[in-house]
């Protein structure tokens, strides 16, 4: 039956008419932060200090420069670099790990209590032991990353194995398949969507620890430099910092969106949403 | 021998219990034998009784139960103040269109940025204190709040709100007896999320600010870790340290778990 | 004149596609106090939107609804609505759901609870009042619902489809059950009843209005006076004629419902 009759009143139904259509997405989102940064520079202009809440337009060009000098270009690279390798080894361990996981009663009853003690405790928690024992260098993030994305990635890959439809099970095993070809091309195509919900956790989770522990204990990368603007009380660059932090994360996420669409054409669950 | 105790595994009604226990057993004897070994030539390597022992004086000497009520203190109020923003907002925002319009695109914008990026800043305006971390948890915990509240707020079948006024209910009705009960699982779901972010982003917050001020006022578990790692290199507390954020993450997610299912007996919890 | 409908019209229109699914109308309708009145038709003719009219819940493209010769604008208790899955709140208890219409009466609690047993003895649902919906039966349920509605004593039912979730047998229980709830009482209550069973609407409805499909139009008005109560019916020849004649009106739009 019909909608909940909301009370509008008329002129802000004739502005959301005006918004109504699909197209006009983008033009809310422009609408929509173009009013933040407005109220951000008024803002600014009344504290009036420019080190603690600088204005938009002082970060816009401090950004450019930034960019400009090829800075930004080469922290971004080291974090991204980090994060590829940690978020890498985490995939190739716990992708098979977890399937296993799902599919086996007995090593799920082994390892299950391992696994729980372990999960809550944060990535991030484990940086002041990983740093005395590893102390600053490279392999730091690569392990904060690791072990933060190796849960959701195994615990969602297992879940992926153990929600295979018993039926295509059963069918793949009246044609007479043999146990590895129902684990290649049945068991893994069917587990495909949920893995990768389990590396867009996995990388959010890997981000964030990167980024930590670059704040923590890094020579170089977004963390680092965000830490070390702030130091320098140059707040401007730091929030030109933070924004990137944001897109990229956002940008990794679209594309391992982008993925995973690509990989499971047949799998009618992605929507627009799904970031 | 390993046939042995895989057939008594199998077959004895015990194995069963044992089963779970042995990697860890396992595991555990083994870190208890390497770490003398190691130890001798460091001498600071943590061994599992040295962590138990580390428990005990740490918590004798008040330091532990200090932090740990430190940080609780301040994940407490940040959720309670991000909690009360983000479902009013999430109601706003599902009520008026225009709110939707307006806020909407701000929260995907924001969402992304990791709470831990805002640290740096928040030291900037607040200081290494108390206010920097309950900023930091506040903009954790809002997010999947607000985000499952609405989430909640736009499943509600329609019916039920159709249901509820052919029968006359007033506005503060519908909202009281309709909208808040049915969007409450979700709500519950949102807090739990929501806690367990901000928990995260406390002991990230305290132990970026550990590593910069070092010492100073006392500043919950997470800088209380890197003291440690500064200070006295004694391992083995920073290892209960990490066990405690474990424990209380843990139990943090359990009674979300608990409110959730007394909540919402006609849902399954996953 | 209990309801009419004048040049009754509902156009559709996707805001995004822009497209307009004409689904009702002009329609134009009468109804006495106390009628049962049935409406079949093929899917999609919309007896639905009909009755979400009615309710208040849609606003109309065209033409106007009026109870006892008031424009009807909006919902609201003179008219009770049974919904197709029974719209029962999951986080209250039976008597609770049955009690909420009396609470946005402003009725005291210990009133409203006495009230809501009453009712939960006339639909037979004794020893349930503490359970919640997802704990009963679909024909509990339907009771629930009914209770529901009748609690607010309105002079109007509206039903879309309430036992279409039923299974067979519990469906023709339910049947009688609502007649004899129906039958009860100084004044008996209108009911317009939307169903897409034609042996449904011959045994419980005054009167059948046949629609045709899309869009929906009114295609026949038809007297199904059976002499009351109809326990018997099912085995008389005239109730399989009537079910026929009913159903070759409506045969050539269901097969092309179906096919479109």
């Amino acid at each position: 039956m019909g909608l909940p009759e909301l009370p509008e009143k008329v002129k802000e139904a004739q502005i959301v008419s005006h918004f109504a259509t699909a197209r006009r997405v983008t033009v809310r989102y422009i609408f929509s932060l173009g009013c933040f940064i407005l109220l951000w520079h008024l803002t600014a202009s009344y504290v009036g200090k420019p080190n603690t809440l600088p204005s938009p337009g002082v970060v816009g060009l401090q950004a450019i420069e930034v960019i400009g000098s090829g800075e930004l270009l080469s922290h971004t690279a080291s974090t991204l670099r980090r994060l590829v390798v940690g978020f890498a080894i985490a995939c190739f361990v716990g992708i098979p790990f977890g399937l296993l996981f799902g599919l086996s009663k007995s090593l799920e009853a082994y390892t299950t209590p391992l696994i729980e003690a372990l999960r809550p405790i944060s990535g991030i928690a484990w940086i002041p032991l990983a740093l005395f024992v590893l102390g600053i260098g490279e392999e730091l993030p690569h392990f904060i990353i690791f072990f933060g994305a190796l849960f959701p990635i195994i615990l969602n890959s297992a879940d992926a194995a153990r929600m295979t439809d018993v039926n295509l099970l059963n069918a793949a095993r009246t044609l007479g398949a043999s146990r590895w070809l129902i684990m290649k091309e049945v068991v893994l195509p069917s587990a495909l969507p949920m893995i990768f919900v389990g590396l867009r956790l996995g990388l959010g989770v890997g981000w964030m620890g990167v980024i930590a522990s670059e704040l923590i204990g890094a020579p170089s990368g977004l963390g680092y430099m965000i830490e070390w603007n702030r130091t320098m009380l140059m707040s401007s660059r730091v929030l030109v910092g933070v924004f990137t932090i944001g897109l990229i994360g956002y940008l990794m996420s679209l594309l391992l969106n982008f993925v995973a669409r690509k990989s499971t054409p047949w799998w009618g669950g992605w929507s627009r949403r799904d970031l | 021998m390993i046939y042995k105790l895989r057939s008594v595994l199998i077959s004895q009604r015990w194995g069963k219990w044992l089963k779970p226990l042995l990697i860890p057993i396992v595991l555990l004897a083994m870190w208890q034998a390497w770490a003398p070994i190691e130890g001798s030539a460091s001498g600071i390597a943590p061994t599992p009784s040295g962590v138990v022992r580390g428990f005990w004086e740490l918590t004798v000497s008040g330091e532990l139960p200090s932090s740990l009520f430190e940080s609780l203190t301040r994940i407490g109020s940040g959720f309670c103040i991000a909690f009360t923003i983000g479902v009013s907002m999430a109601i706003c925002v599902w009520y008026v269109r225009l709110a939707e319009y307006l806020i909407d695109p701000l929260i995907e914008t924001f969402r992304p940025i990791a709470p831990i990026a805002w640290i740096p800043l928040a030291i900037l305006w607040f200081g290494t204190g108390t206010w920097a971390a309950i900023f930091i948890v506040s903009y954790a915990v809002f997010f999947p709040v607000f985000v499952n509240t609405l989430a909640g707020l736009q499943s509600l079948d329609k019916r039920l709100l159709d249901a509820a006024r052919t029968l006359g209910a007033t506005k503060y009705m519908m909202i009281r007896d309709v909208v808040l009960p049915g969007a409450l699982p979700a709500i519950v779901l949102g807090g739990r999320l929501g806690m367990g972010a901000g928990w995260a982003a406390i002991i990230a917050a305290e132990m970026t600010v550990g590593s910069k001020s070092g010492g100073g006022a006392s500043g919950g578990i997470g800088q209380m870790m890197f003291i440690f790692l500064s200070y006295s290199l004694e391992l083995r507390y920073i290892i209960v340290g990490m066990i405690t954020v474990g424990c209380v993450a843990y139990m943090i997610d359990s009674v979300f778990r608990m409110v959730q299912r007394r909540i919402s007996p006609w849902i399954q919890t996953s | 004149m209990k309801l009419v409908c004048k040049n009754l019209a509902m156009t559709f229109l996707n805001a995004r596609s822009g497209d307009r699914i004409d689904a009702l109308g002009p329609v134009d309708l009468a109804v006495e106090a106390g009628e049962f009145v049935a409406v079949v038709g093929p899917s999609g003719c919309g007896k639905s939107t009909l009755l979400g009219i009615l309710a208040g819940l849609i606003k109309p493209t065209q033409g106007e609804a009026l109870l006892d010769g008031k424009l009807i604008t909006g919902p609201g208790r003179d008219r009770g609505v049974c919904f197709q899955d029974y719209a029962l709140f999951p986080w209250m208890s039976v008597l609770e759901n049955i009690a909420f219409g009396l609470k946005a009466q402003g009725m005291g609690k210990e009133e409203r609870e006495s009230h809501a047993k009453q009712l939960i003895l006339r639909v037979g649902l004794v020893g349930f009042e503490t359970r919640y919906p997802h704990e009963l039966s679909g024909g509990m349920r339907q009771r629930c619902a009914l209770a529901r509605v009748l609690a607010v004593d309105p002079q109007v039912l509206l039903m879309d489809e309430p036992m279409a979730a039923l299974d067979a047998q519990t469906r023709q229980l339910m049947q009688d059950d609502l007649l004899n709830v129906w039958a009860v009482g100084e004044q008996k209550k209108t009911v317009i009843y939307i169903t897409h069973s034609i042996d449904e609407a011959v045994y419980l409805a005054d009167r059948i209005i046949v629609m045709s499909a899309r869009p929906g139009l009114i295609k026949a008005d038809i007297l199904n006076d059976f002499d009351r109560p109809r326990n018997e019916i099912r085995t008389m020849p005239a109730y399989a004629e009537q079910i026929n004649r009913i159903w070759s009106l409506i045969k050539n739009d269901a097969i092309q419902a179906m096919t479109k």
